[in-house]
């Protein structure tokens, strides 16, 4: 065995040279040079800015005269050039009519009005104070613009005003507590990759109790569940863009890869909260469902957990890179959990769904470079200036129409909205990208189904609203109609379709496509309703979507089959179960005092002033739409009980008879059907959650005036004159709190 | 500022790393005759090569470092700079990769390096091709090119056809031959009209005749296209973009894994290196109008790169998708790949470049893994390579499936893996220079990363949702298992914190004038 001594003695060689080599090549990295100052004579003062403790950006902390309510640091203005440095104005970068930071920050120079020139080497230093008192955020980011006439160094036009990046978080007295309601995001995205290690280390060690991961994972996903809660409960939510951080909240930024400006940048506003919301209880649930799941248990749990995290993230991410990250980190689980643990025909749908997404979002990632080529000027988190960006609150300002780009001819905002367009709503599905969502339900696993009717499709609608609306406006009100359109024809293609399935799992899916369709309605109308009923609809077709699929998986699991018309007078063998069916179905088909209603009616609300014969078309499929379910209702669990079942081997152990639906699945269905009952009765909880997200989002399309007229606006593209053009300089016009002049 | 060039001796002081390989050369051969037992032998032979390519490596980092100045070497036949010194790392780098693969299983019949042959031979031909390889990405003249890209050429004939007893691989290497030679000549030819033009074989010279010639006549005159074109067919054979990529599948399938798994990294990254350069330095191709006082989008380069592009892309996908054997799919896919690459070669500016070289540091990470496990595959399975073998394997042998899987899903682009970023960097260059055409080709480039997923999605479709026939557990062998990881590792941590890297790679692009 000497050749075995031999090949660890040139790998231990390689490893060595490699590490040599890495550090090598790291010394590299510290010694090139940065492009060189020009020596064209002329002494010229260049602007340094660090806090006091030394780093780029500025981290507030509590004051030291006892003031618990008063946040300060401080940061060194320095001249690092040979000539003189003039401060011209130190501001705090915000203005009226886009608030960037919450209320009661100020910047003041140390020592008053004078030394606003800085000789060479000098050094100046500045105060920052932040009053939360005054504030509804709960933590405060933003910038501190330092104008001078400092010129970068082989830059021939002036430079931006130096920045530095503040931040501080609201002090709290229970500091371990506080730090997970900091970081409250990141903890509820990440949680569930702990379960991949858990797993892939359990997996090392040769563990074999492959039940307990079951126990691990539901546990798991119970406390990302119980922290989404937490979230809920300290929501604010009449937070709104004039309290400051764009009117996000739980705010985590940092900067991710600097040479191409990607930030770490998550937040929640009231469009994405109900979506988180909604994802930490449907994962609990998909969790309980997963309990069928018997084969490789290890791999199951590990690409479900991947699969959470990816949902959290993309829900929670503002920087289109992190977003588009995560969107993809979505796919890769989705693929392996249809395609090892579905039906018959797994492989065909798992490669159809990959295919189909992976299509749909590399037009999407096209579009993302587009906006991030085309953005402005802006800062990084802790205050590097930056060409562009990748953060969306900062794309929402850009004024992409303004711009007049074109490509291959035609309005760049359009094509570019098309794009994206078409990647989400590949996801929705709409009609005609619809068709891996039947192959795809019909083939995965339970949980699977849940997961994906009941949180992915709804990655569609919110890529809609957060990217098509919030970044192309002008584009969203040239397509509105044509999204109405085919919102309709989702409905009423759905429901047709729907009506023909005889597997009971397909009816769920394309009631699904007919669903979604309400959602694409309603945002069609861009009328405030409109928006929201696009939000209410989202969240309770997640949760009665979900419900159905779990009870469609409770008849399969007993008797490996879905077909409708092999069962017949159900409800005298399992009359909970029957009630349960019922219960979904009446939700699902919009029965009043059922929160299925909420979406649909304010669906009609919303649309008929901008879109009258759409919205009858529409309400024509929800008579079809109750014709399916009851009709699916009546084939199933009505008539006579056909005694040939007493026979089957399925019912073997079980006496003949069909057992009834058992705790573990009721543990499953029950939080579900409450809140679907709650929310029927009572929805004011969901509704003001998504208030202030939904009224902005219409801001951003709807013209102030417009909401009440009742036939759309003119086709093409609307001239946007409000003043939504913000630049760094803005600061000399409307600055917070603007240090002395100089001279 | 034209650096002034250098004389023979004064060069010897940049030329440490291909003396080093020489020497290595040399040794190698001189120990292999003089060492009695196969152990010994071989240690010696690891060690000299080890060494060789440790201190090209070393060598070249600590000239980035310390910003060695720029010299035109051997009175301009070659450039050092920092362009050169990057390629010089990634080469040692992948070679040194190669050595591991190639380091044989316990028994004394060696399967990957030829039954019975003497390693002595392998190694010495090896050094000898990461020394062509150098030169290469260091070539400012015409003939320099030539010579260099021959060295490289004739050596990879060799080592194809390395398994004689197996017809395969003797018609692989047959078929490179052939094909080699046809392009090499038709590349001389090229040379021959670009010469006859501008009157000199230097690369600076060159450029200066040719940007006096198209600013008299506005635009660039024929002959140098026409030159050009020819001399694509040795650059495109050496990268294998189509249409000069036919020899391509064969050679890969019937080559040694080790070798096929070298030419899929190696020689394409030399060949994207020495096109960069040539279309840099000898025609002044940038985005910013410098020499030529034309626009880019005036000149037909950007025409010509983008449409050998497309199709490159588009037939190595399409043909990739009939394919059974893993490997032959893989070279079709590394086809692919050269694709990607001159798709941000066609933009012709510092960002294209800077993604083209970001590109290659990646796809070796991912693609040297993928040949990796198809060879410690097939190792098991008596040199089975089909897709076959790979069934089941996710329950076989849970880590090498699970590094496939980061591998593939990085060769498709899908984050969070190396390859998307190396993607990202490809698109955001061509739509930074935006306009009709580069639209079109981003879209179509686009649409091939879609398709790729279909080939490689077969593999992890054999791999995790087929039973295979044999049910246990695959063993490979440890410093397989090893490598894997090591491979794997980066794949994945480069997609998620790669500003090192790039800031790297974006800092070390400038050449010598």
């Amino acid at each position: 065995m000497k050749l075995h001594k031999l090949v660890s003695l040139v790998l231990g060689c390689v490893l060595f040279c490699a590490l040599v080599l890495v550090a090598q090549i790291a010394r590299a990295q510290d010694t090139l040079p940065r492009p060189a100052q020009p020596d064209d004579g002329l002494a010229a003062g260049q602007i340094w800015l660090r806090s006091d403790a030394g780093t780029r950006a500025l981290e507030l902390s509590l004051s030291n005269d006892g003031r618990a309510d008063g946040m300060t640091g401080g940061f060194n203005i320095e001249n690092r050039g040979d000539g003189p440095l003039t401060i011209s104005r130190v501001a705090v970068r915000t203005s009226a009519n886009d608030p960037r930071v919450p209320p009661g920050v100020s910047v003041e120079l140390e020592g008053g009005g004078q030394g606003l020139s800085i000789a060479p080497g000098e050094k100046k230093r500045a105060i920052v104070k932040w009053d939360p008192r005054e504030a509804r955020a709960r933590e405060m980011y933003g910038h501190v613009l330092v104008e001078s006439n400092s010129v970068r160094p082989g830059a021939s036009e002036p430079s931006p005003p130096a920045a530095i990046g503040i931040h501080a978080e609201r002090p709290s007295a229970l500091v371990p507590f506080a730090f997970i309601e900091s970081h409250l995001l990141s903890i509820i995205t990440f949680l569930p990759l702990l379960g991949v290690i858990a797993i892939f280390i359990a997996h090392l060690y040769n563990y074999r109790d492959d039940r307990k991961l079951r126990a691990m994972t539901v546990g798991l996903m119970g406390v990302n569940l119980l922290l989404c809660i937490w979230l809920f409960a300290r929501f604010d939510t009449w937070f709104t863009r004039a309290d400051g951080n764009d009117g996000y909240q739980f705010v985590e930024h940092a900067v991710w890869i600097r040479s191409l400006n990607v930030e770490f940048f998550l937040g929640v506003d009231g469009v994405s909260i109900s979506m988180v919301l909604l994802t930490g209880l449907i994962a609990f649930v998909g969790a309980i469902a997963s309990y069928s799941i018997t084969e490789q248990l290890k791999g199951y749990f590990a690409m479900y957990c991947l699969l959470v995290t990816g949902m959290f993230g993309t829900f929670v991410s503002l920087d289109l890179f992190l977003f588009f990250v995560f969107w993809e980190v979505m796919l890769l689980p989705m693929y392996f959990l249809i395609g090892i643990w579905g039906g018959p025909r797994r492989q065909y749908a798992a490669i159809k769904f990959f295919i189909y997404t992976l299509a749909g979002s590399v037009f999407m990632l096209l579009g993302f470079i587009w906006f991030y080529l085309n953005s402005d000027p802006t800062y990084l988190v802790d205050g590097q200036a930056i060409t562009r960006s990748f953060s969306i609150p900062e794309l929402g300002r850009v004024a992409f129409h303004a711009k007049g780009l074109t490509i291959l001819g035609i309005a760049a905002v359009k094509v570019i909205w098309v794009w994206l367009f078409v990647g989400f709503a590949i996801k929705i599905p709409m009609f005609p990208f619809h068709t891996w969502l039947p192959d795809a339900h019909v083939e995965a696993p339970t949980a699977i189904s849940v997961i994906l009717a009941g949180v992915l499709l709804k990655m569609g609608t919110y890529g809609i609203l957060r990217m098509n609306f919030g970044l192309l406006p002008e584009a969203t009100q040239w397509a509105a109609t044509t999204m109405a359109v085919f919102g309709v024809i989702n409905i009423l293609y759905g429901a047709f379709c729907a009506m023909a399935q005889k597997d009971l799992k397909k009816l769920v899916a394309y009631s699904s496509v007919s669903h979604m369709g309400f959602c694409l309605l309603a945002m069609g109308a861009m009328t405030p309703q409109g928006i929201q009923a696009c939000l209410v609809q989202m969240f309770n077709h997640g949760l009665i979507t979900a419900m159905l699929f779990t009870l469609v998986g409770v008849v399969y699991d007993r008797v490996h089959t879905r077909d409708l018309d092999k069962f017949g007078g159900l409800a005298s063998e399992m009359p909970l179960y029957t009630a349960f069916v019922g219960f979904a179905f009446m939700a699902s088909l919009g029965l009043p005092s059922l929160s299925g209603f909420w979406g649909e009616a304010m669906t009609f609300i919303g649309a008929f002033p901008r879109h009258r014969v759409l919205a009858m078309l529409a309400a024509t499929g929800v008579i079809v739409t109750a014709a399916y379910h009851l009709w699916a209702l009546q084939r199933m669990f009505l008539g006579k009980f056909r005694e040939e079942w007493r026979h089957s081997k399925y019912l073997e152990p079980f006496g003949g008879k069909f057992p009834e639906i058992n705790a573990r699945e009721l543990v499953s269905i029950v939080p579900l059907a409450a809140l679907v009952l709650v929310l029927g009765f009572w929805p004011r909880p969901l509704l003001k959650l998504i208030d202030r997200g939904s009224l902005e989002v219409h801001r951003m399309v709807d013209k102030p005036g417009q909401t009440q007229v009742a036939v759309a606006p003119p086709g093409g593209m609307g001239q946007d004159d409000d003043d939504e053009e913000y630049s760094a300089s803005d600061v000399k016009k409307t600055a917070v709190d603007p240090a002395q002049a100089a001279r | 500022m034209e650096t002034p060039p250098l004389d023979n001796i004064r060069s010897l002081a940049y030329f440490g790393p291909e003396l080093g390989f020489i020497a290595a050369i040399l040794l190698i051969i001189g120990w292999d005759l003089i060492a009695k037992n196969r152990f010994a032998k071989l240690a010696g032979i690891l060690a000299i090569c080890v060494a060789a390519l440790a201190y090209s490596a070393g060598v070249s980092a600590w000239n980035l470092a310390h910003d060695a100045a720029p010299q035109n070497l051997f009175y301009g036949l070659l450039a050092f700079d920092r362009f050169s010194n990057l390629f010089r790392i990634l080469f040692a780098f992948v070679t040194g990769a190669i050595i591991v693969f190639c380091t044989p299983s316990g028994d004394d019949s060696d399967q990957q390096t030829g039954e019975g042959r003497n390693p002595g031979e392998f190694f010495a031909l090896l050094m000898t091709l990461t020394l062509g390889m150098n030169l290469m990405a260091e070539s400012r003249n015409l003939l320099m090119i030539y010579i260099s890209l021959e060295l490289v050429s004739v050596i990879s004939f060799v080592m194809a056809g390395f398994k004689i007893s197996d017809a395969k691989s003797s018609e692989a290497a047959m078929k490179y031959v052939i094909f080699g030679g046809v392009a090499s000549g038709i590349m001389l030819y090229g040379m021959s009209w670009i010469f006859g033009l501008t009157q000199s074989l230097h690369l600076g010279e060159c450029a200066v005749r040719i940007a006096a010639l198209t600013a008299e006549q506005g635009k660039v005159p024929e002959v140098v296209f026409v030159g050009v074109i020819c001399m694509m067919a040795g650059f495109g054979y050496k990268i294998s973009a189509a249409p000069f990529h036919m020899w391509t599948p064969d050679v890969y399938e019937g080559a040694p894994t080790p070798v096929t798994a070298f030419l899929s990294v190696g020689p394409k990254a030399a060949g994207f290196a020495v096109l960069v350069r040539f279309f840099a330095d000898a025609l002044r191709a940038t985005d910013t109008p410098a020499l030529n006082g034309l626009a880019i989008m005036d000149t037909p380069w950007p025409v010509l790169a983008g449409c050998l592009a497309m199709a490159t892309m588009t037939i190595g996908n399409l043909s990739a998708l009939q394919q059974d054997n893993v490997k032959r799919m893989l070279a079709y896919s590394s086809v692919a790949h050269a694709g990607y690459m001159l798709l941000a070669f066609s933009v012709f500016s510092e960002v294209g470049i800077a993604a083209i070289v970001f590109y290659t540091f990646t796809y070796c990470f991912m693609n040297l893994g993928a040949f990796l496990i198809v060879m410690a595959v097939a190792e098991r399975r008596d040199g089975d390579e089909t897709i076959a073998a790979f069934r089941g394997l996710g329950r076989r042998a849970p880590v090498q499936a699970v590094a496939m899987t980061i591998f593939l899903f990085s060769l498709t682009g899908l984050p969070p893996m190396a390859g998307f970023v190396g993607k990202f960097y490809i698109f955001s260059a061509l739509l930074h220079a935006g306009g009709t055409w580069y639209w079109v080709i981003a879209v179509v480039g686009v649409l091939n990363s879609v398709v790729s997923l279909f080939y490689y999605a077969r593999v992890l479709r054999a791999m995790y949702l087929e039973k295979g026939d044999r049910d246990e557990p695959t063993h490979v062998r440890g410093i397989f298992g090893a490598t894997t990881v090591a491979l794997a590792v980066p794949t994945l941590v480069l997609g998620i914190y790669w500003a090192p890297l790039y800031d790297f790679v974006a800092r070390s692009l400038t050449m010598v004038r």
